[in-house]
């Protein structure tokens, strides 16, 4: 025999019209005695025109498309063509050069620029995030007066424009009068005794090394910020479930911490590359002042100086192509999920 | 991504979009007040270390010249002086070759520039993240997808395309072409980043107001606008700042010909990196003098609002 | 004060098959508490969101008062809604949460601040007037929403789960308040619940909605002891009446290895529409754990315990009784002699008290 007057599921409705959100803040809704749960996944629908969405974006679409997407196919187009300081003084005439401009890359610079950016960007997001989430996981163990300390220091170093901060560090490891020689020599670590002229800028791994130590500097507080916040919607019965179970730091970093924080630690990785990979400031200002540029050039740089200093814009168009191809790809799967996470 | 990405999770009852954890969280930690005595001096030393190179721009800037070509150098200045904070303001630059606009036209052009890129970026956005955060019209996840991709296009990589462009029309070196040219890596980021805060907005709370005798624009100006106030504030100062700290687009699309008070001018930035020049001895506390007053106002903005800036870069990104 | 009239109202969402709300016609009376009761997915939501004009209609008519609104701006409506969420200004103090309705209507300043004390007076939140909603607990909550529903003077209340986001003691007690507080105004009103408990307790009329349709809309008691399918069946009363598929053979019904005569009229449309097979509904009030067999000549089963629910004031013992597809059935027993599971119990059927209904469609048969 069969059990009848059971109730039917009825299939979970796509949200529709005014977009729902979460509504924080309030306790979750208990289910009610009948085991049901008070229906949250309310569809809702357009209550104005139709063309009312449409208008209120289109300024924004038509400016974007003015100075990102115009600006992105002329730069496909130039980089098939040759285009010098003349045609930019002139408007003169341009010719169609067609793969010329790209081959010329890669039998150029090319794959010691790209390993030079990977290395770069491994180094400075890795070390970004690992310090980020360091800070973090301390900041909620520690006495609340060091948390508060510690954040202030970051909001302020957050702060700090990147032309400024490399300037300050390019002041801090000063051959003659920097205080990080001083220290160095102080600890006998460095190859000088008194007034030591550690040479940091005429060497590209030290170059590359000081510019990814501003970058990171500069890139810890916002990381280490946002997964303090993270770790603050972990509950924290979670961790005494943990406990309860014999799970020791290692296993509750493991299993709790790091799953939980993953959509957050993917997004800042993503934000991380972008922002690293268009470090620009740091190595730009770095090489003003060591002299050396060849070696120490990173994607983003090389571009500008192939257009602007070398003037060679066709090519330059070709390098920024590549680059946002190899952003592309670094990033792709990451952003994919954000997409996703967006439009869902 | 999930709901449990949480600098995007926004309580409504905090008057606005925060990074705050729920009360109940942020009263666990608390509960902890006896800390782990480990952590706290590790944190302690680290706070050190990132504090370094602030505190040694702001003694550096109160050094005399002679005091900071020393060595070893000084950790506590011997003397303190104010000196230079004025030659940044009245020497010009004081390059020995290139004369140099002066450090009050560099900020003032930097302020205004960042202000009008704010302004009209903030103000046409909040329109767009109204449509894709409260309408489902068709083309929206064509439009949030293209935001996405415009966000994450590098800034420096719209350099050249929009350098020639803006040649053709004759406008290198003058201040509207660095406008618009600013607008490029700040529109999505202020779409994007609204389009969260408003969505962090409970519709029943929208819905509440009509009920009550609002109309959609009322509701609009009464509940929402209100509601997100403060992550408008906080998407205005981090869109400012975009435009304030860059370097490259002010050194090639304006230079230093700008033109205001009659004179030459460039942006602050461009101004400082001009003060180290490879054929002089660089002006350490001049230019440590001017990076200061480049940096407190930022700082002082970043201090009060830095929980909601950091929700607001996060928050576009985790919401649905 | 108002009536409320639903006309073949149906709301269909754009790409969806089936309508969310199909044909919808329904009647509130003046002054009336109608409760739209129903799982979730049933409609009974977006047909109140229908009401307050937050969802369009796509065919059919609203009338509020006798006069249509269906197209009509939320603000045109004269209404006041009570949101699960409830959905407080979180920028804006108690007070001013209180007043928000009554500034829309441009009542002047001192009426404003009067009426505002008056409904905290009556909801008891004068204390909290000054605070942000944050500050207050989940219970004040509710009232403050209550408050700023009824400070307005609206022709139609409308409450969606009002009750759901507050514990299970707390629920009880307001949804005492809310039945007073709405007998007191007189002003007439659609409230929303999935707790069919709720629905029965504060429902002048209860409407019973399943995928967008309605079912049954009646009294309270009409819906228990006649309701007119066997989802409405299975929904109202707790525990769930026991609903099983049995041999009909013109008179009676075969229940295990016994015969139950079932009353007269259910048993004459089965007749009718020949059916040998018919879904039998018993409440577990009407299916008793007896002491000792047969005593009274009233039908008896005989069944093994499974499971006994003790709650204090009743007892609900879970029998099954053996058959070729053995059944489980709930039923009442004496709480002061209950059985222990193992134990082979008589149960005595109160057979005028059954429900038939169709196998087939589900319908109910008889009156």
């Amino acid at each position: 025999m069969s059990a009848v007057g059971d109730i039917p599921a009825t299939p979970r409705r796509r949200r529709l019209g005014i977009r729902n959100a979460a509504p924080g803040g309030e306790p979750p809704a208990p289910a009610g005695p009948g085991g049901v749960a008070p229906s949250t996944s309310r569809a809702r629908r357009r209550l104005v025109g139709r063309w009312v969405p449409y208008v209120l974006s289109s300024p924004s679409l038509l400016v974007l498309a003015a100075v990102i997407g115009f600006p992105l196919i002329f730069c496909l187009v130039i980089s098939f063509q040759e285009f010098g300081p003349y045609q930019l003084v002139t408007g003169g005439p341009t010719h169609w050069v067609g793969f010329h401009n790209y081959q010329s890359l890669f039998t150029g610079q090319f794959v010691p620029v790209l390993v030079r950016t990977l290395l770069f960007l491994v180094g400075t997001v890795g070390m970004t995030l690992i310090i980020g989430l360091g800070m973090a996981l301390l900041m909620r163990r520690a006495h609340t007066w060091a948390r508060v300390t510690l954040t202030v220091v970051l909001v302020a170093v957050w702060a700090v424009p990147q032309i400024t901060a490399s300037q300050v560090f390019i002041w801090i490891f000063d051959p003659s009068y920097g205080i990080a020689n001083w220290v160095l020599s102080a600890l006998h670590l460095g190859s000088y005794a008194s007034l030591s002229h550690e040479q940091w800028y005429n060497f590209p791994v030290s170059v590359l090394a000081l510019a990814g130590t501003i970058v990171v500097w500069g890139a810890v507080p916002f990381v280490a910020i946002t997964l303090f916040a993270g770790l603050l919607q972990i509950p924290e019965d979670l961790y005494e479930a943990a406990r309860v179970d014999g799970a020791g730091f290692v296993s509750q970093l493991r299993t709790i911490t790091l799953p939980l924080l993953m959509p957050i630690l993917l997004l800042l990785g993503v934000l991380s590359t972008i922002w690293d990979f268009n470090a620009f400031n740091q190595i730009y200002v770095l090489q003003q002042v060591g002299g050396i540029s060849t070696e120490t050039t990173t994607f983003g740089v090389w571009a500008y100086n192939v257009a602007f200093v070398g003037g060679s814009y066709g090519v330059g168009g070709a390098v920024t192509l590549l680059g946002v191809a190899l952003l592309l790809v670094v990033t792709g799967a990451a952003v994919r999920m954000m997409v996703r996470g967006a439009t869902s | 991504m999930s709901g449990a990405a949480g600098p995007g999770r926004v309580t409504p009852d905090a008057g606005g979009p925060a990074v705050a954890a729920t009360p109940e969280a942020a009263a666990r930690v608390r509960r902890r007040r006896h800390g782990s005595a480990a952590a706290t001096l590790v944190l302690v030393v680290l706070a050190a270390i990132w504090f370094f190179p602030i505190y040694y721009m702001l003694i550096d800037a109160f050094k005399p010249g002679y005091d900071l070509l020393t060595y070893p150098p000084q950790l506590w200045p011997a003397h303190w002086t104010l000196s230079n904070f004025q030659e940044a303001f009245t020497v010009n630059g004081a390059g020995p070759t290139v004369p140099q606009p002066s450090f009050l036209s560099s900020l003032f052009i930097s302020v205004m520039v960042s202000l009008i890129v704010v302004v009209f970026s903030v103000g046409i956005s909040l329109f767009a993240a109204l449509a894709t955060a409260r309408f489902n019209f068709r083309g929206r996840s064509v439009m949030l997808v293209a935001l996405l991709v415009a966000y994450m296009v590098p800034f420096t990589s719209l350099l050249i395309p929009i350098f020639i462009e803006l040649n053709k029309f004759g406008m290198i070196g003058t201040v509207p072409a660095l406008i618009i040219a600013y607008v490029a890596p700040v529109l999505p980021f202020t779409v994007w980043t609204l389009r969260g805060f408003v969505a962090s907005v409970p519709v029943d709370i929208e819905e509440a107001a009509l009920t009550d005798g609002c109309s959609r624009l009322s509701a609009f100006r009464k509940v929402i606008f209100p509601l997100i106030a403060p992550g408008l504030v906080a998407t205005a100062i981090f869109a400012f700042i975009l435009a304030w700290n860059d370097f490259a687009f002010a050194n090639i699309i304006l230079g230093n010909s700008g033109s205001i008070f009659g004179g030459q001018a460039e942006t602050a930035t461009v101004w400082l990196v001009g003060l180290i020049n490879p054929s002089r001895v660089t002006p350490w506390g001049e230019l440590f003098a001017a990076s200061l007053i480049f940096t407190l106002p930022v700082m002082l903005f970043f201090l009060t609002f830095q929980r909601r800036i950091a929700a607001g870069l996060t928050a576009g990104a985790v919401k649905g | 004060m108002a009536t409320v009239e639903y006309r073949h109202a149906t709301c269909t969402y754009p790409g969806m098959g089936s309508p969310a709300v199909a044909s919808l016609d329904l009647a509130v009376d003046d002054g009336e508490l109608m409760v739209l009761v129903g799982p979730s997915g049933s409609g009974k939501s977006t047909a109140l969101r229908m009401l307050a004009g937050l969802e369009m209609v796509t065919s059919g008519e609203i009338l509020i008062g006798g006069r249509v609104v269906t197209g009509a701006p939320p603000k045109a409506r004269d209404i006041a809604m009570v949101f699960q969420s409830y959905a407080l200004y979180p920028h804006l103090t108690v007070r001013d949460n209180l007043a928000f309705p009554l500034k829309q209507k441009r009542v002047p300043r001192q009426e404003r601040d009067q009426l505002v004390e008056e409904a905290a007076r009556m909801l008891e939140i004068e204390e909290m007037l000054d605070r942000r909603p944050r500050q207050l607990s989940g219970g004040q909550r509710q009232r403050v929403a209550m408050g700023r529903a009824i400070v307005r003077r609206p022709q139609v209340f409308l409450m969606d789960e009002p009750l759901s986001n507050l514990d299970a003691k707390l629920r009880v007690q307001t949804r005492a308040e809310i039945a007073a507080l709405q007998r007191r105004l007189g002003v007439t009103t659609v409230y929303v619940t999935h707790d069919q408990v709720e629905a029965m307790t504060l429902g002048q009329r209860v409407a019973v909605l399943r995928d967008g349709v309605l079912q049954q809309c009646d009294t309270p008691r009409r819906l228990y002891e006649h309701p007119c399918n066997v989802f409405v069946a299975g929904f109202v009363g707790s525990p769930a009446m026991n609903l099983d598929r049995v041999p009909f053979d013109g008179t009676a019904v075969r229940v295990g290895d016994q015969s139950v005569p079932v009353p007269g009229q259910a048993a004459a449309a089965a007749r009718r529409a020949g059916l040998t097979e018919v879904v039998l509904g018993l409440r577990p009030d009407a299916l008793v754990v007896a002491g000792d067999a047969g005593a009274d000549g009233t039908p008896h089963l005989s069944g093994v315990v499974q499971l006994v629910e003790d709650t204090g004031s009743d007892a609900w013992v879970h029998v099954e009784i053996p058959s070729r597809v053995p059944l489980r059935v709930v039923c009442r027993a004496d709480s002061r002699r209950l059985p222990t599971p193992g134990d082979a119990v008589p149960l005595a059927v109160r057979a005028a008290e059954a429900h038939l209904f169709d196998p087939a469609g589900g319908e109910r048969l008889g009156g």
